[in-house]
């Protein structure tokens, strides 16, 4: 090889690395501008998959099984305690007993025969109860309801378990004025109701 | 045809880039060599654009360049033979890899010292040999009085760069 050719060869090489390095800048910065627009549309991404989540929770409202489940439990019973002596109504007991064991059903069939029981008024209370944990809820309502009519003493309770019932069923609107009720009176789930209450909104 | 002023580097790397990386992918070499390889047919298109070559006479930058992108994936292949396509498959393409050239020890002398020197040599030396310009052209684009300068001010660059070498060589 000549030397002329020498020469003309080195600046070709040494042209074409220069060249080379010019496309090498810019292959990084086309590979910077991709990662900033994949961060940017991971962003922007990441935006409207939580504006889309919020929107669903806002229309799909309050998480109702949620709430019920914090805020339900059976009332316990303060009609027939098991120490009862012998001499008690015996049939009342069982029921209770069933009741306090959490065998729904056979508290519920015991219940209902003792309609002519005094206690009945009271006792519909527990049958109701027994009634939603086993998803009978019309016949709940029932239950509440004619407790709540009977103006006894466990009204007020009946008043705070229909509400639940309400909120279980997903229809705030029903168990707004029983829980605003339960709230205002003077009962043992006065704050409890308080609590849902602002929870759903039911208050100014 | 294109020239050097109307040529968009930028554009037609980037317009060019996925097609031929994708293409070379198929041939299962890694992205680093698919974009070095596209780097390479790149610059080729650069310097036949500074030479003035026809190109575009016969196809356009897109074609020429997926051309010689492809010539120069297939020689990569062969040299490490994992070629699997025919020989008459190869694009016609005239290309000098001047690889031989580059394992001789003056060649390899002969660049270092022109990359490092002055920016009027390296014009000079630029336009005559690697964008093959004529005098009158050189005279032309530098602002020089006549050819007969151009020349005289060439052979002085050359006898710098020999200058520079003869010192390393000691």
């Amino acid at each position: 090889m000549d030397e002329e050719s020498k020469i003309s060869i080195s600046i070709h090489l040494a042209e074409r690395a220069a060249a080379k390095k010019q496309l090498q800048a810019l292959e990084a910065s086309i590979a910077a501008k991709k990662k900033r627009y994949i961060w940017q549309w991971a962003t922007a991404a990441s935006i409207v998959v939580a504006a889309l989540f919020t929107t669903l929770q806002l229309l799909r409202g309050p998480d109702y099984d949620a709430l019920f489940s914090a805020y339900y439990e059976p009332y316990p019973n303060t009609i027939a305690p098991v120490e009862r002596t012998a001499n008690s109504d015996t049939r009342l007991s069982q029921a209770f007993a069933y009741y306090d064991g959490g065998d729904y059903e056979k508290a519920i069939q015991a219940f209902q025969q003792l309609q002519q029981s005094d206690q009945w008024k009271d006792l519909q209370l527990y049958l109701g109860i027994a009634q939603m944990a086993l998803n009978q809820n019309e016949e709940a309502r029932k239950s509440f309801e004619a407790a709540i009519a009977a103006k006894g003493e466990m009204a007020s309770i009946a008043t705070w378990y229909l509400g639940l019932l309400y909120i279980k069923l997903e229809q705030p609107e029903k168990a707004k004025p029983l829980i605003q009720s339960t709230a205002a009176t003077d009962n043992p789930f006065a704050g409890n109701a308080k609590k849902l209450g602002n929870e759903l909104g039911f208050f100014p | 045809m294109i020239n050097n002023k109307s040529f968009d580097l930028e554009r037609v790397y980037t317009e060019n880039r996925e097609k031929f990386i994708g293409f070379a992918l198929g041939y299962s070499v890694s992205k680093e060599t698919a974009i070095d390889i596209y780097q390479d047919a790149v610059v080729a298109l650069m310097e036949q654009i500074k030479k003035n070559k026809p190109i575009a006479v016969k196809s356009s930058v897109a074609t020429y360049l997926f051309a010689i992108g492809k010539y120069m994936l297939f020689h990569y292949l062969k040299k490490e033979k994992r070629l699997t396509v025919e020989i008459e498959d190869l694009p016609e393409i005239e290309w000098d890899f001047m690889e031989a050239a580059q394992k001789e020890e003056q060649v390899g002398l002969l660049q270092l010292y022109y990359e490092k020197m002055g920016e009027h040599c390296k014009k000079i030396l630029q336009l005559f040999y690697y964008e093959e310009k004529k005098l009158e052209e050189i005279v032309q684009l530098l602002g020089y009085e006549n050819k007969d300068v151009v020349k005289s001010q060439k052979s002085r660059c050359i006898k710098q760069l020999k200058t520079l070498i003869a010192e390393h060589n000691g």
